[in-house]
């Protein structure tokens, strides 16, 4: 896990560069095993076919099997603004959309037949840094992908040690309800 | 329900056995001769194959980049392991469950249906018949605030253990999840962060873990050197194992916290027998002052953080962790952890109306 008091690279002290430092001790990995990642996880790796994203798929998985959700889709939507965001793939970001089982707020409605609405989700790690700029582009380019920006988006958080944690965006104010 | 009895379950801290020796009384050879059997041929010619002596393997999946969208985890796969691992020392985490690996017995109890026998109950179905008697309570006061008085009799018969909208705990999607025998495929791993396997492999040696992609085993020296994601000496690996390390040496049983804003939990025995007793948040002192300003928090947050740790009765813990200059020169792990120091600090809300002790 990120410490939060971890300063950033560019302030970094002297012996924070890893090729500089000098390797005293005979229990130090080489920096072959910069290689050795390079190699191994490089190598037909399917990373580069952009077409999953680790996180989303951790997350609709979770989704899937912990929480039971359904009709569960992963969607690469194209970011209308420029601004930055993490783990971003060629100015998209993945999203999973899904039905939960049963409303997840107790003042929402349900669907013509009956069954809970489907929900935006927003996978991402902890450690990265969100603004209130980013949010406004993932539901602007919600809007523009889906015709309609969602009144609100779930914001799913996974840790290091595959804890899930779910947290609401909404659009705009609501009304506080009674715990 | 036949109550579990937790002590029979959760014997043991850590997955180490400690065998108590009678005191040795040198005129007895009973006595002398259990000493030497423990001592010597014991450990050395039956502890490889001694059933009490438990070892785990894991493996490892490593990114290269820790805010990519591909996730570096280290996970424990079968059965034996993961069941052994939560009973000595509440390691990792299910990864379709909440803390125990409880997924498959959960899934097949919903796919079958069967109410039956009950071989045991997830900590999962406990919250979730507590959390439909709130909504049974939330939905009646909802109606008497509407003006509605609900007729008590009925509201008393409601039967809790179902859910306030009837609905079938079945999905389209459930069917994917049996094999052609119509057994449930386990889907679940127990995930360790990194630090609960640095922990094991190197302060207790009872893991091996193995590369993801190559299955070579991974020595515990280069373990380091992998989980590090740079060598600063306060890269967020090492803080937090230190902190880990520091926890568990005294025999506390240490997990994330990340659903109560902090960065551990720290547990008495373990999360079955009580809820966590504190809050714990890492904080680096660095040895020049000028970056421990610039880090420095405001009254603001740490009272922020200390009424949302108190609103769920725990306490707030500072670690504070003296980080060394630079971490170039050690010949051991050993050597490593001796340059970090830590200092706890404990920040209570005291209020002289009502605390009078």
């Amino acid at each position: 896990m990120e410490s939060r008091f971890t300063q950033t690279p560019d302030t970094a002290t002297e012996c924070s560069s890893a090729s500089e430092m000098s390797c005293s001790g005979p229990l130090r990995p080489t920096f072959d095993s910069d290689d050795f990642r390079d190699k191994a996880y490089n190598a037909a790796n399917p990373r580069n076919n952009l077409a999953n994203s680790d996180i989303a798929c951790r997350v609709k998985r979770n989704l899937d099997l912990h929480h039971l959700w359904m009709d569960l889709s992963i969607h690469r939507v194209n970011l209308v603004t420029k601004e930055s965001i993490p783990f971003l793939d060629d100015g998209q970001i993945v999203l999973v959309l899904g039905r939960p089982p049963d409303k997840l707020y107790s003042t929402d409605s349900y669907d013509e037949d009956d069954s809970p609405k489907q929900e935006w989700v927003l996978p991402v790690r902890t450690e990265s840094k969100w603004s209130a700029k980013r949010w406004v582009s993932v539901f602007e380019s919600l809007a523009d992908y889906h015709g309609k920006a969602p009144e609100r988006i779930l914001m799913a958080m996974y840790t290091d040690d595959s804890t899930v944690v779910y947290y609401f965006i909404h659009w705009g104010l609501i009304k506080p309800r009674k715990n | 329900m036949k109550r579990r009895n937790l002590n029979a379950i959760y014997k043991s801290p850590l997955p180490v056995e400690v065998v108590a020796l009678p005191p040795l009384v040198p005129h007895n050879p009973l006595s002398v001769a259990n000493y030497v059997y423990q001592l010597v041929v014991v450990p050395f010619f039956l502890g490889f194959k001694s059933p009490r002596r438990q070892h785990f393997t894991a493996h490892l999946e490593l990114y290269e980049d820790t805010v990519s969208s591909y996730v570096s985890s280290i996970a424990v796969d079968s059965y034996e392991d993961m069941q052994g691992l939560w009973k000595a020392g509440f390691f990792g985490k299910g990864t379709q469950s909440r803390s125990e690996p409880t997924w498959e017995m959960r899934t097949a109890k919903r796919l079958q249906e069967a109410s039956g026998e009950m071989e045991g109950v997830a900590p999962e179905e406990v919250t979730a018949r507590r959390r439909a008697a709130r909504k049974i309570f939330k939905n009646a006061r909802a109606l008497a605030e509407h003006g509605i008085v609900a007729n008590p009799t009925e509201m008393e018969k409601a039967d809790i253990k179902e859910a306030p909208r009837k609905q079938s705990l079945l999905r389209p999607e459930d069917a994917q999840l049996k094999d052609s025998q119509g057994n449930v495929r386990q889907q679940e791993k127990l995930q360790l962060t990194f630090q609960e396997a640095f922990f094991l492999a190197y302060a207790l040696d009872v893991i091996d873990i193995y590369d993801g992609r190559t299955g070579d085993l991974v020595p515990v020296q280069c373990l380091l050197g992998l989980l590090m994601p740079d060598w600063r000496p306060d890269n967020s690996f090492i803080i937090n194992y230190v902190v880990y390390h520091h926890y568990r040496s005294n025999g506390w049983c240490i997990r994330s916290g990340v659903k109560f804003g902090v960065d551990y939990l720290l547990y008495r025995r373990g999360p079955p027998f009580s809820h966590a007793e504190f809050g714990v948040i890492v904080i680096p002192l660095y040895s020049d002052e000028s970056k421990n300003q610039v880090m420095c928090k405001d009254w603001s947050w740490s009272s922020g953080v200390n009424r949302v740790v108190g609103g769920v009765k725990k306490v707030l813990l500072l670690c504070y962790v003296e980080v060394p200059d630079c971490i170039d020169k050690w010949h051991s792990v050993e050597e490593l952890l001796k340059m970090y120091k830590v200092r706890e600090v404990v920040l209570r809300r005291w209020i002289p109306s009502r605390n009078r002790d």
